[in-house]
C-alpha cells in the first residue's frame, strides 16, 4: 500500500521498495512477493551461466521423450514454449494423445523434483524469506522448496476448490503463517501443473470473471459503477489476510516480482497486469499499489521497460545486492500501516470485530 | 469445404510432412497458392501492415503508415508537449495500454472511454489514409489474385476499395455473439468481371465501425474467449451477468444462426494459410489461439513469409503451427509472391 507512507515519486525506487517491504498490518507484511526460479538459483548460489534445475529437469524429460539435446534451447526459450514442445515431443515419441502426454510429463516433473525438494529445503534463504512475516507469496515455480523449508512446522494444502486461482499451500513457521499461491500448480499434485498455453482461453475467462466480481463487490452502487469504485487502498485491507484467490492480490496488492521472467507470451498474466493498471487509472497515486520488478542492470527487459502495465523496474548491480536489500527490509521491524490508514480513512474493515 | 478443397488440403498434408528445408518450403508456398480445378485458389492470404507499406513504396507515396507510426501520431495527442513515444513501453500492446491509461488520466475519463476515443481517432486517421491510398496498384493486384477469400489484419478496407464493384456485409444484426463477435462476420465482397467474387474479412475490425477494432489487452482477451465460444468450446456465461443472458436465451437458435452465417473462423481453421507482411508476433493472441487450434485438429501448418537476414525469428522456430520462409528484403518477398501468383497454370491434382 503506497500513499499514506508518503512514498512519492521523488524518493528513489530502491527506497520506495524498501519502505513498501516494511509496511505491515497486524504484524504481517502487506507486500506480496511474486517469486520465480531465480529464488532457487539464489538459494543454491547457482552460477548465472549454469542451467537451473527447472531447465535440467525439462532437458532430462526431453531426452526421455527421444528428443536430441541440440533440438531444444533450454535457456533461450520461455517456460511456456518449452512445456508445449515437451508435451508434443512426448506425444510423438510415446504415441500417446496430447492429454495423456501432458499427464505423463507432469508425473515425471513431480518425480524428478522430489529429491531436489528434499535436498534443497535446508537452504537458508527460504526460511529467511518466510521469517519476514509475509502474509502471501505467489510462486511461479512449481516446486515446493519455499514451503518445505526446514523451519516449517506444518504445510497444509488448500486445493479442494480446484481452480487454478485458488491453489495454495499454507506454511506455518516460527514467525507465523504464510499462504503460498501456485498459479501454475505444484509438485504435491501432478494434475495441478499447467505451464503451457493449452488452457489460456479458460484462464482468461476465469480471470475476467474474478475481476468483474471483485469490482462489483467493491463498488458503492449509490454512486453508479465507475464513480463508486473503491480504490485499491480501500479494497486491499479487506482481503489481504484471507484473499479468495491470487488474482485478487494481483489486482490490488503491492507486488514485488523477484526472479521471474514474465514472458510476453503468458497472455493471462499480462492480461491481469494490464487490468490492474487500468483499475488504478481513476485514482490518486497514494490510493494505488506499487508494482516493482527486480532485476539486474544488464538484463534484457525491453518488454517491461518504460512502465509497461505500470511496472517499475528496479535494477541492481548483482543478485547479492538485490537479496541484501530484500532480506534487510524483511529482517527490519515492520512499519504498522494501521495508524496512517485509520487516520485517513477511519477504522479498516476486518473480519474480526 | 468443397471436395476439391478437401483433396487439396489432404494432398498438402501428405506432401509436406517430410519436408523441412528451404526448397521444400518454397515448394510448399507454390503448392498452397496453386489453383484448383475450379480455377480458384484454396489458400487464404493473411495480410498485415506490410501490405500497406509495400503498396506505398511501389506507388512512391511518402506517408507509409506502419503501426508504430500510427501509434506515434496518437501519442502526440496524448502525451504532454516535449515527451516522445520513446518514453513509453516498447511492445505495441503495452504501448496501446499506456496510451489509453494516460489519455484517460488526462481527460478524467475511465480507461474504456479513453479506449473508445482512441479507436475513433485511429479510424479517422485511417479513413483519410484509405481515401488517399485506395488506388495503389498492389491492392488491385492482390484483389485480382484469384483468391475467393482474403484476411486483412489491417483495419482499413483498401483492398476492397481498390476495386470498382464492391460492397460491405455487416453480418447478422443483432450479432449472435454480442458486439465483441461482430468482427467474425463483417467483410467486403468484391465482384470480379469474370463472375467470381472475393471476400475480404477483417478479423481485427474495420474502420467502418470504430467499435469493432480489436486492439489492446482487454479486447484481445475477450476476443480469444469469443472465438472459443464460436468454435463451440464454451458459452458466454462468463461475460454476461445472470440477469442479462439475453444472448443465450435460445442456444439452438443461436447455433443455427452461427452455422448458416458466413464467417472467417471456419476458413482459418480448415484452409491453407499464408501470412504476408505480418510479423506474427506472440502478442497476436487471437491469431495464435486459432493457429494452435488449427494444429490440434490436424490442419497443415500455415506459411509465414517473413523478412530478415538472421534466420527465422526465435518465436517462430520449431513450431507445428507455422512454417517460415525468410526473404532478405520486402522487395524480394513481394516480387516472389507476385511471381507465384502470375504462374497460375499449375493445378492441384
Amino acid at each position: 500500500m503506497s500513499g499514506p507512507a508518503g512514498r512519492t515519486r521523488s524518493v528513489s525506487p530502491k527506497e520506495r521498495l524498501r519502505r513498501a517491504l516494511r509496511d505491515e498490518v497486524d504484524g504481517k507484511r502487506t507486500s506480496v512477493f511474486v517469486l520465480g526460479d531465480g529464488v532457487n538459483r539464489q538459494a543454491a548460489r547457482t552460477p548465472l551461466k549454469r542451467p537451473t534445475e527447472w531447465q535440467r529437469i525439462l532437458g532430462a524429460i526431453w531426452r526421455e521423450a527421444g528428443g536430441a539435446p541440440e533440438d531444444i534451447n533450454l535457456v533461450e526459450q520461455s517456460p511456456v514454449a518449452l512445456w508445449a514442445r515437451l508435451v508434443r515431443q512426448w506425444s510423438a515419441h510415446h504415441r500417446l494423445s496430447r492429454a495423456r502426454s501432458q499427464q505423463a510429463v507432469r508425473a515425471r516433473l513431480c518425480a524428478l523434483f522430489e529429491p531436489i525438494e528434499a535436498e534443497e529445503r535446508t537452504r537458508r534463504l527460504y526460511a529467511r524469506m518466510l521469517d519476514g512475516r509475509l502474509a502471501n507469496v505467489v510462486s511461479f515455480s512449481i516446486d515446493r522448496r519455499l514451503v518445505l523449508h526446514s523451519g516449517a512446522s506444518s504445510v497444509v494444502a488448500h486445493r479442494a476448490r480446484g481452480s487454478f486461482l485458488q491453489r495454495y499451500l499454507e506454511v506455518t513457521g516460527p514467525r507465523g503463517r504464510t499462504k503460498v499461491w501456485f498459479p501454475y500448480g505444484e509438485t504435491s499434485r501432478a494434475a495441478s501443473i499447467d505451464v503451457g498455453y493449452a488452457a489460456y482461453d479458460e484462464r482468461l475467462m476465469m480471470l475476467e470473471e474474478c475481476r468483474a466480481k471483485l469490482m462489483d463487490q467493491n463498488n458503492r452502487w449509490d454512486y453508479g459503477f465507475g464513480p463508486g469504485l473503491l480504490p485499491p487502498i480501500s479494497v486491499y485491507p479487506g482481503l489481504w489476510d484471507a484473499p479468495p484467490s491470487w488474482s485478487h492480490l494481483f489486482l490490488c496488492a503491492p507486488l514485488v516480482f523477484v526472479g521471474v521472467s514474465l514472458p510476453a507470451e503468458d497472455w493471462p498474466l499480462w492480461w491481469l497486469l494490464h487490468q490492474r493498471a487500468r483499475y488504478f487509472v481513476p485514482f490518486e497515486e497514494w490510493q494505488i499499489a506499487e508494482t516493482f520488478y527486480l532485476t539486474l542492470r544488464d538484463t534484457d527487459v525491453r518488454h517491461l521497460q518504460n512502465g509497461a502495465a505500470g511496472i517499475e523496474v528496479v535494477t541492481f548491480e548483482d543478485y547479492d545486492q538485490m537479496w541484501t536489500l530484500i532480506l534487510a527490509a524483511l529482517d527490519a521491524p515492520g512499519v504498522d500501516f494501521h495508524k496512517g490508514w485509520n487516520r485517513q480513512f477511519g477504522l479498516r474493515r476486518t473480519n474480526r470485530t | 469445404m468443397s471436395t476439391d478443397r478437401q483433396r487439396a488440403v489432404g494432398n498438402l498434408k501428405k506432401r509436406t510432412e517430410p519436408m523441412s528445408d528451404a526448397a521444400a518450403d518454397l515448394r510448399y508456398a507454390r503448392d498452397i497458392l496453386a489453383k484448383d480445378s475450379n480455377h480458384q485458389r484454396t489458400c487464404i492470404p493473411v495480410f498485415g501492415t506490410g501490405l500497406n507499406i509495400q503498396a506505398a513504396t511501389m506507388a512512391g507515396y511518402p506517408n507509409k503508415d506502419d503501426w508504430h507510426g500510427l501509434l506515434a501520431k496518437i501519442a502526440l495527442e496524448v502525451l504532454p508537449p516535449g515527451q516522445s513515444i520513446e518514453t513509453l513501453p516498447r511492445t505495441h500492446l503495452a504501448l496501446w495500454e499506456a496510451l489509453l491509461c494516460r489519455s484517460a488520466k488526462k481527460t478524467a475519463r475511465y480507461p474504456f472511454q479513453a479506449e473508445n476515443a482512441l479507436q475513433r481517432s485511429i479510424c479517422e486517421k485511417l479513413r483519410m489514409q484509405e481515401a488517399e491510398c485506395r488506388s495503389f496498384d498492389l491492392y488491385r493486384l492482390v484483389a485480382a489474385g484469384g483468391f475467393p477469400d482474403i484476411l486483412s489484419l489491417n483495419f482499413d478496407r483498401r483492398i476492397a476499395l481498390s476495386c470498382r464493384d464492391q460492397r460491405f456485409v455487416a453480418g447478422p444484426s443483432p450479432c449472435p455473439l454480442g458486439s465483441h463477435g461482430e468482427t467474425l462476420f463483417r467483410h467486403s465482397v468484391i465482384q470480379h468481371q469474370n463472375g467470381t467474387t472475393t471476400r475480404v474479412w477483417y478479423p481485427h475490425g474495420d474502420v467502418k465501425k470504430a467499435a469493432t477494432i480489436k486492439f489492446g489487452v482487454r479486447k484481445y482477451g475477450y476476443y480469444v474467449a469469443v472465438l472459443r465460444e464460436y468454435v463451440g468450446a464454451g458459452d458466454g456465461s462468463w461475460r454476461y451477468r445472470a440477469s442479462s443472458l439475453s444472448h443465450l436465451a435460445d442456444p439452438k437458435a443461436k447455433s443455427a444462426l452461427l452455422r448458416k452465417t458466413p464467417a472467417w473462423v471456419p476458413l482459418f481453421l480448415s484452409r491453407p494459410l499464408m501470412f504476408i507482411g505480418c510479423g506474427l508476433t506472440l502478442q497476436e493472441w487471437p491469431l495464435w489461439w486459432l493457429l494452435r487450434r488449427r494444429a490440434e485438429i490436424g490442419a497443415p501448418p500455415a506459411l509465414c513469409l517473413a523478412i530478415g537476414t538472421e534466420g527465422v525469428p526465435t518465436h517462430l522456430r520449431g513450431l507445428p503451427e507455422v512454417r517460415t520462409i525468410m526473404f532478405g528484403s520486402p522487395g524480394e518477398l513481394w516480387s516472389a509472391l507476385l511471381s507465384w501468383l502470375s504462374t497460375d497454370a499449375k493445378e492441384v491434382s
